[in-house]
């Protein structure tokens, strides 16, 4: 005789295959119903899961029920409809942005040389500093499926315990035991102090930093001002938030934009970020919830959705100002070349010196005269 | 010049950290490496972030044994011996010393 089934789980497991038989998916709400029914009309360029964006954009909307019950209560609406604004506010607010990219003088030379963007993992060159980019690496599989089909290492592969015949400085082999956990290798001779953070590189075969390395997402970000302001006042000056990574604003071609790219509505690298597509972004990739980094702010006082409506006005971590989307990102997959760029926006006022504008200025002249069909506008403001 | 390390660099800039908070890049506590980004054509010393917000920016490449002495030499050239331990000394200390993985045996 198996477990009693409770009415609850009973009505669940109908209704669960009720929607297999008649092969249709279970959704959150009529919103992303709504959302997901031209779904296989996306495509996206780059190595890029589709299926992966899918999952996280129906797990992440599952995950944060209470936070859009929150919401809802904040607005005096109802879930459905609160989700519903929170799309349209969303759709509103890329429709009118713009696409960009930041970039050092340095870097900006190399990409007029060889006509595309690289990223760090192309800069790997040592088999050590191969551990060093597996953070993001990991971010990047959940995210987009990059490398998805990577395996980690089975557990099994090892058993519990592993040894190692060594040899000393006058060839005497010794023993070496490593305990293994979870993956991770442990000499037993070592203590343990974390066992998930020792040998993380571990887990994966070289192969998933290495391959597709130069089909790494390029990241920027969206602004609906000009000059692709990004800052506490939505204008240059100040110099934008991202300028120490690069105070060269490069816009990309819209449709381009629209092709490869995925956005969100915060830093990738914080916790619980959701992607989607630039073409269709979905509510969950606007942080509203108190445990994503930022959402506790966004959730203070009724009437935000009203009152935040600029994409290029953000805090980037500054917590006092309630009325800012934390931060602006897109993922440019499949590379990203000076033939999607639009225009390059130069000025003193976004911290290049003097010296560096007129070196940007006859770069990008000589790089037009080489290439006479180049569309590149260049603007200094 | 005592626990720091350059490790990446980039044109004329590089990214130094605290030498003991290299066993963590890349791995769980990635987001604690905390780095400092010095621009030799600007004599600028940022302030301390994340090192994975610079990778994730810009194609950042390894410096090799040989290019770090070099660099922290020119570092001594470049700054002044006050500059460098309150700019970057001190803030890559203070952030290592808070570090969750501060004190573990590596």
């Amino acid at each position: 005789m198996g477990e009693k089934t409770s009415p609850e789980s009973f009505n669940r497991i109908k209704n669960e295959s009720k929607a297999e038989l008649s092969n249709e998916e279970s959704y959150e709400s009529k919103t992303s119903r709504e959302y997901f029914e031209d779904w296989e009309k996306i495509a996206l360029e780059g190595v890029v899961d589709l299926g992966v964006i899918k999952k996280s954009i129906k797990q992440a909307e599952k995950e944060r029920k209470s936070y859009y019950e929150r919401l809802a209560k904040e607005t005096g609406t109802s879930v459905e409809s609160a989700k519903r604004q929170l799309q349209e506010k969303v759709d509103g607010l890329v429709e009118r942005s713009e696409f960009f990219v930041c970039v050092e003088p340095c870097v900006l030379e190399k990409i007029l040389e060889e006509g595309r963007w690289k990223n760090s993992y192309e800069g790997v060159k040592s088999p050590g500093s191969r551990n060093e980019p597996y953070y993001r690496a990991v971010k990047e599989k959940e995210m987009f499926g990059f490398n998805g089909e990577i395996e980690m290492y089975p557990e099994e592969e090892y058993g519990d315990d592993y040894e190692e015949v060594w040899e000393d400085e006058e060839g005497e082999e010794y023993p070496v035991l490593y305990h293994v956990y979870d993956g991770f290798m442990i000499r037993a001779d070592e203590s343990p102090p974390e066992k998930d953070n020792l040998y993380y590189a571990h887990k994966y075969p070289d192969a998933f930093i290495d391959k597709n390395a130069d089909q790494r997402p390029i990241y920027g970000y969206f602004s609906d001002e000009e000059h692709g302001a990004i800052n506490s006042v939505g204008t240059i000056p100040p110099p934008t938030s991202v300028a120490h990574y690069g105070r060269i604003n490069v816009k990309v071609r819209k449709e381009r934009a629209l092709d490869k790219a995925t956005l969100s509505f915060s830093d990738t690298l914080d916790r619980d970020s959701i992607c989607s597509p630039a073409r269709k972004p979905h509510f969950t990739s606007f942080p509203i919830s108190a445990s994503e980094v930022f959402g506790e702010i966004c959730l203070k006082g009724s009437g935000f959705l009203d009152r935040i409506d600029k994409t290029s006005v953000t805090n980037m971590g500054d917590e006092e100002d309630n009325d800012c989307i934390p931060y602006t990102e897109v993922q440019y997959h499949g590379q990203l070349t000076l033939g999607d760029v639009e225009s390059i926006y130069i000025s003193a006022n976004n911290g290049l010196t003097l010296e560096e504008v007129k070196k940007v200025k006859e770069e990008i002249a000589a790089y037009n005269e080489k290439h006479p069909k180049s569309a590149i506008t260049l603007i200094e403001h | 010049m005592k626990n720091i390390t350059p490790i990446k660099q980039l044109g004329n800039s590089v990214l130094v950290v605290h030498s003991k908070s290299i066993p963590y890049i890349g791995k769980k506590h990635a987001l604690e490496v905390k780095c400092i980004k010095i621009d030799f054509d600007l004599s600028s010393v940022d302030s301390l972030i994340e090192l994975e917000k610079h990778l994730k920016f810009n194609p950042w490449e390894d410096v090799s044994d040989d290019e770090s002495s070099s660099i922290l030499r020119r570092m001594q050239e470049s700054f002044s011996e006050k500059d460098i331990s309150e700019k970057i000394a001190k803030p890559l200390s203070e952030s290592y010393s808070t570090s969750s993985f501060e004190g573990l045996d590596q």
